[in-house]
């Protein structure tokens, strides 16, 4: 191996993120390469003096700091516990109204079965279902399927609406925090929930859109 | 008996035992000046900013569920000088201190000497890396973080602020060798 092949190994055996049989391997090197040697010496030289400036500070007295005015403040934990119940909370009842904004409706009348929705902005709009006369013997069963097919992608949509809200209304700081108060939450659960919600918005985008495509007119907001 | 943890002393703060809390201060309020000493180069932003972090430790050890106390302490003081300098520079206050070190009563042996100049050179070579780089250096050297968790108290990845930890050293080591006037440098070889 070349030694820019060992550029990355030194950069990580400073940084701490050396595996062992790496280490190993750039050791092997450091013993045989004067110039990659001469490389590292350079950096770890900076490391020392950095290490006895630090030593050296450490004895210094440092002015304490003003405990009794911190603790004449009101600890807000509960309150804060409480702002996260509630975002919780409010949440839920998106996630329930967001369910109850979009419901389908199935009309059977004089043998006419017509599917609508009913809309957050009140009204209803016929699904474009395309008229059919039929046996009023299988409303039952087309009712069976819309409850089958229909709501749960509603439910669906409403559920990554939800998520949505819920996800923005928490900022990145507050997610954080609330992953570092979790046992062993590390920045790859924070990267796997980021990612997470990054499909959420492009689900809800996606549903929103189907939905719009559904109902053509009057998307107020939207 | 084995002193109570960090963990443990903010579980009892966030219980409302404030003797817990006058005990986390005792422990972190060095750390935590000579960290925001070091990234704002500045003692009066130091001292506010560790007072305001404290605060924010204070009124939110109720929210504390575990996880790193250090990334937690460090990460807010971090965002806490970042706002306090933004808001310093906002309003064209923002004063250069300079960091004079430790006066000598008497004239100090040689080897004292040459100490003092290795602290005044390293000073200054900090001086002229970026905040940021300032904290990456001091994390990993002076609290012994490991660069994970240095990237989350900075909120980067951890391969960008490896790399920023390498060019920051590299920086530091050419500042150094700039003050020590010819670039030599006797610890090499």
């Amino acid at each position: 191996m070349r030694c820019r092949d060992f550029r990355e190994e030194t950069s990580r055996r400073l940084f701490g993120d050396l595996d062992p049989e790496r280490a190993k391997a750039l050791e092997a090197h450091l013993a045989a390469c004067e110039a990659c040697r001469a490389r590292e010496a350079e950096v770890s030289g900076a490391l020392g003096a950095l290490r006895r400036l630090e030593a050296f500070e450490r004895q210094n007295p440092v002015p304490p700091a003003n405990v009794a005015a911190i603790l004449s403040r009101d600890p807000a934990p509960r309150w804060i516990a409480w702002r996260r119940i509630g975002r919780a909370a409010a949440a839920v009842l998106a996630l329930v109204g967001a369910a109850s904004l979009f419901r389908a409706q199935v009309e059977a009348r004089d043998g006419s079965i017509t599917l609508a929705l009913s809309l957050p902005w009140g009204g209803t709009r016929a699904l474009p279902t395309g008229s059919a006369t039929v046996d009023p013997s299988i409303v039952p069963l087309v009712r069976e399927t819309v409850a089958d097919v229909l709501e749960p992608s509603l439910r669906g949509v409403a559920r990554s609406i939800a998520a949505l809200e819920a996800r923005r209304a928490m900022d990145v700081e507050t997610l954080t925090l609330w992953l570092e108060g979790r046992r062993r939450a590390d920045a790859r659960v924070l990267t796997g929930v980021l990612a997470e919600t990054r499909r959420d918005l492009d689900r809800t985008q996606e549903a929103v859109l189907e939905v719009a495509g559904l109902i053509p007119s009057e998307r107020p907001g939207w | 008996m084995a002193e109570p943890d960090d963990a443990f002393l903010l579980h009892r703060t966030g219980a409302g035992d404030r003797g817990a809390f006058e005990e986390f201060v005792r422990r972190w309020e060095g750390p935590l000046y000579r960290f925001l000493r070091r990234v704002s180069g500045s003692e009066t932003l130091a001292l506010d900013a560790r007072q305001t972090t404290l605060i924010r430790i204070y009124t939110r050890a109720g929210t504390y569920r575990g996880g790193s106390v250090p990334v937690w302490l460090f990460r807010t003081a971090y965002r806490v000088a970042s706002n306090l300098k933004r808001g310093e520079a906002r309003a064209s206050l923002a004063p250069i201190e300079e960091d004079g070190g430790v006066a000598h009563a008497s004239p100090p042996p040689d080897d004292l000497v040459a100490q003092d100049e290795e602290r005044a050179a390293v000073r200054g070579a900090l001086e002229g890396l970026s905040p940021p780089d300032r904290a990456i250096l001091w994390l990993r050297v002076a609290e012994g973080l490991s660069g994970a968790e240095a990237a989350r108290v900075l909120g980067e990845s951890p391969s960008t602020l490896r790399y920023r930890f390498e060019r920051a050293l590299r920086r530091l080591r050419t500042g150094l060798s700039r003050a020590s006037g010819n670039g030599e440098n006797h610890a090499m070889p």
